[in-house]
């Protein structure tokens, strides 16, 4: 069986398959990503970048372009998936307003890059479930609570480079976590300030 | 000149801050003013117009941010940045730290303005506008004065008198019918978000009780919050009491039309001091009415005499039946109201201030002279005594 396969629907919408796994609804793909897209509206609303883990058929993607002015960054595993996606929709991907990446190392540290605060995770099931573990250990760089993910995604994304995280931050506890960042002396006085309010906030 | 004024107090103290809003704009007539505050105290917009533009600090939201699993550990400070950044795009020339609190003076460190008035952080340091502003400890003001004039001496805005004149700029039309003339409108607050500060529900009816006995054509009114119209039904059918639940701009309204307002320690109490009605305040549990007590001058301040008053805000009352509670009785307060002044002040059972205030808040005790008191006393053991 091949990993990918497309399939046209009666309606004329291209769909896929990933392992003999439907990546969407067979019947209204459309009116599915719609429906997924008006589930997350309070997470979207007023972010600057919108990550969406899964592309899959792509509907869900380009309905979320359609209801928003923020960047899209779309991750997918499967080059086939990518591929399709960026043809069929070639003229969000010219106006940049979506960007296209894979689950590879290169791809992802290019993704962080790209990736402008405030930001949300949007995760569409059919396609990310397919592929959960490795879109899992992405999730974790970007929203995680392990101190390597801190390290290596979450200020990095905020444009902070030189610092040291202590490993022995208390992440199970965020008030505790707040309190020791809030002493990192390699953190800008700005940065310090902030997990000081924090520490007051969530005492 | 665009003014940026921080107030990460509680909805009581954002009222009771209001003069200095007045003070400010008598000095800077033409300045455009700016608030923050904690979101849910958004409320108080209702009654404060002097401020052109309100700013929402939405501080359950971060508290939820950091406390749920599904969002990475830098999206709740996230959101306090980009609040700061979205003021700091509005470019204030002057900055003023309206609480005392370790939180908004490292909230002032991320404010870029020309000029900050008040305590804020500087980097690491803690800085201070003016000296008396030394004496406070982040989060407590050592300082014996009330706390409106420790800001206004501390901002050297106490050149004028103090203008508790709320919402000028709203011209809001009274929601009410006017009241009725003749009949005496007395209105409570019977409620306060904290339990610690609350009078017995017993004692209120039997005060309802009592003032229907001596004037049974009074108006008596109770105003609550919507929220707590559940909470005080009961109360309001038992004692035929009419309940108003309302937003501030109504109770603000209401309480300028009353003869006389009996209030706990609550937000309620700061709009009175924009009203011709009397105040009696009376203050339980933490209720610390020396700092931020009624500021209109002939008003009265009821307080118990129980050793352990005033209490810590957060500490939590030992007792089964607090004793505060207790100490301010039915027959104080009636007497405070006016509604019985042939009541001996030897038969009192609180402490009483009375407010004389002029151009800072003071008070002068009632004094009940201690052979009264003694008589008095003997008098109520002879007379709870089983064979009297």
């Amino acid at each position: 069986m091949n990993q990918v396969e497309f399939l046209t629907l009666p309606s004329g919408d291209l769909v896929s398959r990933v392992r003999g796994i439907q990546t969407c609804s067979f019947i209204e793909p459309r009116m599915e990503a719609q429906s997924w897209v008006n589930h997350y509206q309070e997470n979207i609303r007023g972010r600057r970048t919108l990550v969406v883990l899964g592309i899959g058929s792509g509907y869900h993607v380009e309905a979320l372009a359609q209801g928003s002015n923020s960047k899209i960054l779309a991750v997918e595993k499967h080059d086939a998936l990518r591929v399709s996606f960026c043809e069929r929709f070639s003229s969000r991907i010219e106006s940049k307003q979506i960007e296209v990446f894979g689950l590879d190392e290169q791809s992802l540290s290019q993704l962080i890059d790209q990736v402008k605060t405030p930001f949300t995770v949007l995760t569409f099931a059919p396609a990310a479930y397919l592929d959960l573990p490795e879109f899992r250990a992405l999730y974790d760089v970007l929203c995680g609570r392990e101190t390597s993910a801190l390290l290596t995604g979450q200020f990095r994304l905020r444009g902070l480079q030189d610092f040291f995280v202590s490993s022995e931050i208390n992440l199970k506890s965020p008030s505790e976590s707040y309190r020791k960042l809030a002493k990192e002396q390699s953190l800008s006085t700005r940065w310090r300030n902030v997990f000081k309010m924090m520490g007051e906030l969530i005492r | 000149m665009k003014i940026l004024l921080v107030n990460f107090l509680r909805l009581g103290d954002i009222i009771m801050m209001a003069p200095l809003i007045n003070d400010i704009k008598r000095r800077y007539p033409s300045a455009e003013i700016h608030q923050l505050i904690f979101g849910e105290f958004s409320i108080v917009r209702q009654v404060i117009g002097q401020v052109d533009q309100w700013h929402l600090m939405p501080r359950t939201l971060i508290q939820e941010t950091a406390a749920s699993s599904e969002s990475g550990l830098l999206d709740a400070p996230d959101l306090i940045l980009s609040l700061f950044d979205e003021l700091n795009s509005l470019n204030f020339d002057l900055a003023i730290n309206m609480s005392h609190t370790a939180f908004s003076a490292l909230g002032m460190s991320l404010i870029s303005a020309r000029e900050k008035w008040g305590t804020y952080f500087e980097g690491d340091q803690l800085l201070y506008s003016s000296k008396s502003f030394e004496e406070v400890d982040l989060g407590e003001v050592k300082s014996q004065l009330h706390l409106l004039d420790w800001y206004r001496i501390g901002f050297r805005l106490n050149d004028g008198p103090v203008d508790w004149r709320l919402n000028e700029r709203s011209g809001q039309k009274s929601l009410l019918p006017s009241a009725q003339s003749g009949r005496k409108t007395y209105l409570f607050q019977v409620l306060s978000s904290d339990s610690k500060k609350s009078w017995n529900r017993e004692s209120w009816k039997r005060l309802f009780v009592e003032i229907r006995r001596t004037d049974p054509f009074a108006e008596l009114k109770m105003v609550c919050a919507p929220s707590e119209a559940s909470q005080l039904s009961g109360l309001s059918k038992e004692s035929g009491v009419e309940l108003i639940p309302c937003g501030l701009d109504q109770a603000h309204d209401l309480i300028r039309r009353s003869d006389v307002f009996v209030t706990l320690d609550t937000s309620t109490k700061h709009l009175a001091n924009d009203s011709p009605a009397r105040i009696v305040e009376l203050c339980f549990g933490s209720a610390d009415f020396a700092k931020q007590g009624v500021y209109k001058r002939d008003s009265l301040i009821l307080t118990p005499k129980a050793h352990c008053y005033p209490c810590g805000h957060s500490d939590r009352c030992p007792l089964v039946q607090r004793d505060c509670a207790t100490e301010i009785s039915v027959n104080d307060v009636l007497w405070a109201m006016g509604i019985r002044s042939r009541v001996a002040r030897s038969e009192l059972k609180c402490q009483v201030f009375e407010t004389t205030t002029e151009s800072e808040w003071s008070i002068s005790p009632i004094e009940i002279s201690k052979g009264e008191n003694q008589i008095e006393a003997q008098k109520r053991i002879a007379e709870e005594h089983p064979e009297a």
